[in-house]
């Protein structure tokens, strides 16, 4: 029981070492504007006691990574896992109050922004949380509290306004009303393209599927199109277009012009159809000839046949297409803004505009954060249209 | 090398010869541009002919595809090795994680961190190809069967030897089709890069968006475009006569 196998975790070494190398940078910026050039802080400079902490802290998930990681590793991994979310927790207190304390009366127009060690330490952090969950296979409760204490902290001081005197959430606070109206133009783009690739992908699919002849063609199509860099196919539409709604003035009424949402629309559908077409195409193909056979014993009709076997069989795949489509085009978005789409893409390119790094990151960040959830989501509608008992649950 | 084979090549041979006689004669692009576009008082971009864009384009996905393969293949084969096993996990989360980023949101936080032109692009297109080229590797190593690894040893290989005589071989395809879609994100990425200063065929596009000039926007996509289906094509053909070259 108490015996201590000797055994290093390596990849929890490297996370603590990358941490600690993050006492090394510039924790945060402080610029007396927003396009001048910046101070850097320190985490030295910054509060002592934090500091300290998170020396301690990251010393504690060093040692904690060199022994103890055999056969009874289970606990070390929880220790790790929890005092990498601790390190996450106190390096947010640790801005958000620098960021208020430095911010304070001053000139309005300055700016505080975190530095490369702040988000090192992320990195680090990321890296020991992963190292701890490998180990926490099959213990859920730990498991769950390794993975979410620092998101979840992340979320409480984003709503108490602790970090509201970071540079990117005052980029935000004078935009709030541009944000979310860029934001529900990024997901009406996102949504209206994926829906329309799903109602043309998946005919397309069981039409390669049931014949030979249209399998070639399609594929051919579906693949080059998807080689076409975004900017050209958005680019390809603009004539086209413009001269459609020149010639029938009553289409520019509906809205159909040759830049904005129209040709975005378009070239998003292009290509969210790859992903669905293929998986759609592979999905039907994987049917077990032998559950057919049993439909078509138990006298079923070709259209029951496809309902109630084929199509459930399939669904899992033609999810997953759906899924990639759809991360994909959450990134495509952004390229949109060029074309006067709008989406959160606008902020990036005005940001690049006026050389205001924090107005990138204000596109950037809810970009990601967007991909990463969209695609979360959608893994999850994946597990559960995937039928029990087939061995396919883990994928 | 089979018929069918040489003919494909063959084609292909044709493709790269008829894009590069179009894209070093001007008057082609002036005359179609100016027929199609009578309303624009000038059809062609000025900055640079367009066999200068396709270069400044080229020369981009190239510096960033050689370090991505180069750092790319040897980490794949580190996270294979005994030594690297152990973090074989993290790194494939990291690559599957990070696929998840939009490709414009990497290029966007380069420029905070490396400014404006050549260098931000580079090292975006940089690390967002490494990803396909590190899944591809390690998948086409661990699909080497073990047997023929053994089988390897048996014969008194060492562990280099198998490396690069038994397991690189059987991967290569599987390698290259990671190479190929790095190469053709990349081409479409550094289309983008034009908005930062780093040239490329992009910056047609953008000059014609901003200036409302559509025949500009035509005279950088339409070469774009051939550029990343000739690269995915050609890439595809080595792919494949690799395949068939391993029975």
């Amino acid at each position: 029981m108490a015996q201590r196998l000797l055994g290093r975790n390596n990849v929890a070494l490297v996370g603590s070492v990358i941490g600690l190398s993050s006492l090394f940078f510039s924790w945060l910026t402080l610029r007396p504007n927003r396009l001048a050039a910046g101070t850097h802080i320190s985490l030295w400079d910054s509060a002592g006691w934090a500091a300290t902490a998170i020396i301690i802290l990251w010393l504690a998930c060093l040692v904690s990574s060199l022994s103890g990681w055999g056969k009874s590793g289970n606990r070390r991994a929880i220790y790790l896992g929890m005092t990498a979310n601790i390190i996450v927790v106190v390096a947010l207190v640790l801005v958000g109050l620098t960021a208020t304390l430095l911010v304070g009366d001053q000139s309005p127009l300055l700016r505080v922004s975190l530095g490369a060690g702040f988000w090192i330490t992320l990195a680090g952090a990321y890296i020991a949380i992963f190292a701890a969950r490998e180990r926490l296979r099959g213990r859920g409760a730990w498991r769950n509290a390794v993975s979410w204490t620092a998101l979840a902290a992340f979320g409480i001081f984003l709503i108490t306004g602790l970090l509201q005197n970071l540079s990117i959430w005052q980029e935000f606070s004078g935009r709030e009303s541009r944000f979310l109206q860029e934001l529900g133009q990024h997901l009406f783009l996102l949504g209206g393209s994926v829906a329309t690739g799903v109602l043309l992908g998946i005919p397309l699919g069981i039409w390669a599927v049931r014949s030979k002849g249209a399998e070639r063609p399609i594929f051919f199509i579906a693949n080059i199109t998807q080689t076409v860099p975004s900017l050209a196919l958005f680019g390809f539409l603009i004539p086209p277009l413009s001269a459609l709604s020149f010639a029938f003035p009553a289409l520019r009424e509906l809205g159909i012009r040759g830049v904005g949402t129209t040709p975005a629309l378009i070239a998003l559908t292009i290509y969210s159809l790859l992903p669905i077409v293929r998986n759609t195409y592979v999905g039907l193909r994987q049917v077990d000839p032998a559950a057919v056979d049993a439909g078509l014993g138990m006298g079923m009709s070709g259209f029951q046949i496809f309902r109630k076997i084929e199509a459930p069989l399939a669904a899992p795949l033609v999810l997953q297409g759906v899924r990639i489509a759809s991360v994909q085009v959450v990134g495509l978005v952004a390229v949109a803004a060029l074309i006067g789409a709008g989406g959160l893409g606008w902020f990036i390119f005005q940001g690049i505009g006026q050389a205001a790094p924090d107005l990138i990151l204000l596109g950037a960040i809810p970009i990601i954060a967007l991909a990463l959830m969209v695609d979360a989501v959608m893994r999850a509608v994946v597990r559960l249209a995937t039928p029990k008992g087939t061995g396919k649950e883990s994928q | 090398m089979s018929h069918r084979q040489a003919r494909r090549w063959l084609i292909l041979l044709l493709m790269v010869a008829a894009f590069a006689w179009l894209i070093s004669n001007m008057w082609v692009w002036e005359t179609a541009l100016g027929y199609l576009f009578s309303q624009e008082a000038q059809v062609i971009h000025p900055r640079a002919s367009l066999l200068v864009l396709v270069l400044e384009h080229l020369r981009l996905v190239a510096i960033s595809s050689a370090m991505t393969v180069f750092i790319g293949v040897s980490l794949g084969v580190w996270a294979t090795r005994p030594g690297g096993r152990e973090f074989l996990p993290i790194i494939t989360d990291i690559t599957s994680f990070g696929q998840t980023f939009p490709p414009v949101a990497i290029l966007a936080l380069a420029v905070p961190m490396l400014g404006f032109g050549l260098l931000p692009t580079v090292a975006a297109l940089f690390l967002y190809g490494l990803l396909p080229i590190v899944r591809n590797t390690i998948a086409g190593l661990d699909a080497v069967s073990g047997d023929l690894v053994g089988v390897a040893y048996g014969m008194g290989m060492s562990r280099t030897q198998t490396l690069f005589r038994v397991e690189v071989p059987l991967a290569a395809s599987v390698i290259i089709a990671g190479l190929r879609i790095s190469i053709v994100i990349n081409i479409g990425t550094a289309m983008i890069g034009a908005v930062i200063g780093a040239g490329g065929l992009g910056s047609p596009i953008i000059a014609g968006l901003v200036q409302d000039n559509l025949a500009y926007i035509i005279e950088g996509a339409l070469p774009a475009a051939m550029l990343a289906v000739l690269a995915d094509q050609l890439l595809t053909g080595i792919e494949d006569s690799l395949k068939t070259g391993g029975d």
